[in-house]
């Protein structure tokens, strides 16, 4: 679905993502872990076309992340949600389906908003809403379309519990229908018993990239290690 | 559906959304009649000054209206092309950005949407500068109110390039690696442009004299975007010709080329508009109240040491000295400061000329302190109320209060002194005029300050501040212009000396600025940080 080979993405003199190259194949959920500055959120961006890649290529399906076709399959969450001040919840979702050419969207739509609890604030404009609100509509705006493949740069940050149990339920249904996600969060519980690979990244390069399991038998004792102390081993300083 | 149908979709949605506001909160309408008023109030002025003042007009009026526009027009021009060789500009917000850019939708007609719409925007927009200094200019010029849209479109036409030209010069540097050839160029332009200058004055012989005939040199007029914007622009003053249809025609075809042009290359521009939208939405906030406000940093300098300068609330004079110190080029010195010292260089050798020195200095700090009034209304340091730390620091009010604007004050001191100094030695004017009018100016500052702070406490919603603007800068004119203008022009009346309005309104200034600390001070008390 997403094959990522050889990228290199440099502001200026600083390297914020050294050559790295990785495959998600279909119905994937995919961490991208990492402390703060790792690179984590480049590697999205770039994948979504919104920073331009100093050098390496990215495709998904067969055709370049920044073509036409390639756009129509994957949505994205940024970390920030900013959204259109004055357009409401629901004209937020209309404008997504017309632009990703949604059909029978107003169902899907309709249950998007009740899951995250925002159909009471359907009819309030964006700025009205407190930040965990955004959030929760610019999940919902990358829900709508249905894509194959879905980026998440930390998706959680500013959710209430309930909307970050309803997200991992839907991240489930997701892989179930085949659907490939790629998420980077620091919230390394939520995440835990929900992906089947973790990339690890560190000063702009892939240190670990393995299945869970792989990692936790070789990593840890088994069942006993999380995900947080198999991220603090394998992210310690020499 | 198609692109361009949907995003003025998108935009229909938004305009009804601003109506359905004002419907929930009829309020909100008060506000903007009140921007009506206010504008109201500067085309009422252009008015009864139009009546009045044409027998006072100057002979020279329309050269030297001509000479500052395509001088001002030259220089905006240059610099923002400069600028658009080191950074993009931008016609997007931050929802376009996380909505708009990874979609599926064409790049290309993003940016010709967007591009048409600012440009459509601002030129309704822009029209509100032209009003304010439209009173300036008829003080100097004889207005043909037939050809007034002239002058409008001429302005207009100059100020709508900016944006798209800027963008077009970053987007074919960066896309052909042509971007140091371009800075080059420019700066080779700059050069000319000044040994231009240069030049005419040497052979006139006269620095003003050079300035207004080097800028009003016909061959000026042919020149592409600031030939045929100054043509546009005079029609009203000079007359109308063919050709200002001509240069209004070529004008706005070189706009709408900027854009095509945009539109045909520009298709992988995501990255590069990114950080100019960014710093756009920074602003947006900052208007808000919800990021810190601070003026845009000359350096970033790191490791800084700044000793300490007091305890309690002088932290907060600390943290002033600190951020100035890593942005300006000194704590107590700006970029304003060389303008000021320019000013007061220039100045002094204009009016140099002039058989009544006096009257120059006392013009010159007069219309300085206007500006600085009119343009500090808006801008005035309440950054720190936006940040905890005033709320919780130990210490009195009216010590945070001293605190956090200080330094403010004395770099205006700075600034004052860096314009009167020279005009005072350049005019031979005795020394104590120019304590006076560095103590005037500083006054004004002072009362701005003081005054835009207590608007800021008891309206701390910056929505408030920014809606009720036009009702504040008229109460603001009302209430601390007016008493010092009343008294000093009383005294300058009554004594017969013109100075004495000046000491006049320093002490009016001066005892608001107490009754606006006290009065600050003790709504501080029950302010809430939001």
């Amino acid at each position: 679905m997403l094959k990522v080979d050889h990228l290199t993405k440099k502001y200026e003199n600083v390297v914020a993502v050294d050559d790295i190259s990785f495959t998600i194949k279909e119905g994937d959920i995919v961490g991208l872990l990492g402390p703060n500055g790792a690179g984590k959120s480049t590697i999205i961006k770039t994948i979504a076309g919104l920073l331009r890649k100093t050098s390496g290529s990215i495709t998904m399906g067969n055709y370049p992340h920044t073509a036409p076709e390639a756009r129509k399959k994957f949505t994205y969450v940024p970390e920030v949600p900013e959204l259109y001040d004055m357009l409401t919840v629901w004209e937020h979702l209309v404008f997504i389906a017309y632009a990703y050419n949604v059909a029978d969207f107003e169902q899907k739509a309709e249950r998007l908003i009740e899951r995250y609890d925002l159909w009471d604030k359907k009819d309030k404009l964006a700025k009205e809403l407190s930040k965990g609100m955004k959030q929760k509509v610019s999940i919902c705006c990358a829900l709508l379309p249905e894509p194959d493949l879905y980026l998440f740069d930390e998706p959680m940050i500013g959710l209430d519990p309930k909307s970050i149990r309803e997200t991992k339920v839907i991240f489930k249904e997701l892989s179930e229908q085949q659907k490939t996600v790629l998420v980077s969060t620091h919230l390394l519980d939520s995440i835990e018993n929900l992906c089947h690979r973790v990339l690890v990244m560190k000063q702009g390069e892939i240190i670990v990239d393995m299945a869970m399991e792989e990692m936790k038998s070789i990593l840890g004792n088994g069942e006993s290690t999380s995900l947080e102390d198999l991220f603090l081993e394998v992210t310690r300083d020499e | 559906m198609n692109e361009f149908r949907l995003l003025a979709q998108r935009d229909s949605w938004i305009i009804v959304n601003h109506f359905l506001e004002i419907k929930r909160n009829p309020k909100r309408l008060l506000v903007y009649l009140l921007y009506i008023f206010w504008i109201g109030t500067l085309v009422f002025n252009s008015v009864i000054r139009y009546r009045h003042v044409s027998e006072l007009h100057l002979q020279s009026g329309p050269q030297r209206l001509g000479a500052v526009f395509a001088g001002l027009g030259t220089a905006l021009i240059l610099f923002f092309l400069y600028r658009g060789t080191k950074e993009s500009s931008t016609f997007f917000t931050m929802g376009d950005v996380h909505l708009l850019f990874p979609s599926p939708l064409s790049p290309k007609k993003i940016l010709l949407y967007s591009m048409v719409k600012q440009s459509l925007i601002n030129f309704l927009l822009y029209g509100i500068f032209i009003l304010a200094f439209m009173p300036m200019i008829i003080d100097i010029v004889s207005v043909n109110l037939e050809y007034l849209p002239f002058m409008y479109l001429g302005y207009v036409g100059l100020v709508l390039l900016i944006g798209p030209l800027s963008f077009l010069i970053f987007t074919i540097g960066s896309k052909y690696g042509i971007r140091r050839r371009l800075q080059q160029g420019l700066l080779a332009l700059m050069a000319v442009f000044i040994l231009y200058l240069l030049g005419y004055t040497i052979s006139v012989g006269n620095l003003l004299q050079g300035l207004l005939q080097g800028l009003n040199a016909s061959f000026i007029n042919y020149l592409p975007v600031i030939g045929w914007s100054k043509v546009v622009f005079m029609t009203a003053v000079a007359g109308y010709s063919p050709y200002s249809s001509v240069a209004l025609f070529l004008q706005f075809l070189f706009l709408l080329g900027c854009i095509l042009i945009s539109y045909y290359i520009a298709d992988d521009y995501y990255e590069d508009t990114l950080k100019a939208t960014e710093q756009r939405s920074l602003r947006k906030k900052r208007k808000e109240g919800t990021e810190k406000s601070r003026r845009s940093a000359l350096f970033r300098r790191r490791n800084l040491i700044v000793k300490k300068v007091g305890a309690g609330p002088w932290a907060l004079l600390w943290r002033s000295k600190l951020e100035y110190s890593r942005s300006d080029f000194h704590p107590y010195l700006g970029l304003l400061t060389i303008l000021f010292l320019l000013a007061g260089i220039a100045a002094g050798i204009f009016a140099g000329k002039q058989t009544d020195n006096l009257t120059s200095i006392y013009m010159t700090n007069g219309i300085i302190a206007y500006i600085i009034f009119i343009f500090s209304a808006s801008t005035a340091g309440q950054h720190e109320l936006t940040k905890p730390y005033i709320f919780l620091i130990p210490g009195s009010n009216l010590l945070k209060i001293i605190s956090s604007n200080l330094l403010d004050i004395l770099r205006m001191s700075v600034n004052s002194l860096a314009l009167n100094i020279p005009l005072g030695i350049l005019l031979k004017v005795p020394i104590h005029i120019i304590v006076i009018m560095v103590v005037f100016m500083v006054s004004f500052y002072t009362l701005n300050l003081s005054s835009n702070f207590f608007i800021r406490i008891i309206f701390p919603n910056a929505l408030d501040q920014k809606a009720l603007y036009p009702l504040f800068l008229m109460l603001q004119i009302l209430l601390l212009l007016l008493p010092g203008i009343i008294v000093g022009g009383a005294m300058a009346l009554i004594y017969q000396n013109p100075l004495l309005a000046f000491v006049g309104i320093a002490l009016v200034n001066i005892i608001i600025i107490g009754v606006l600390l006290l009065l600050s001070n003790a709504v501080f008390a029950r302010l809430e940080w939001r």
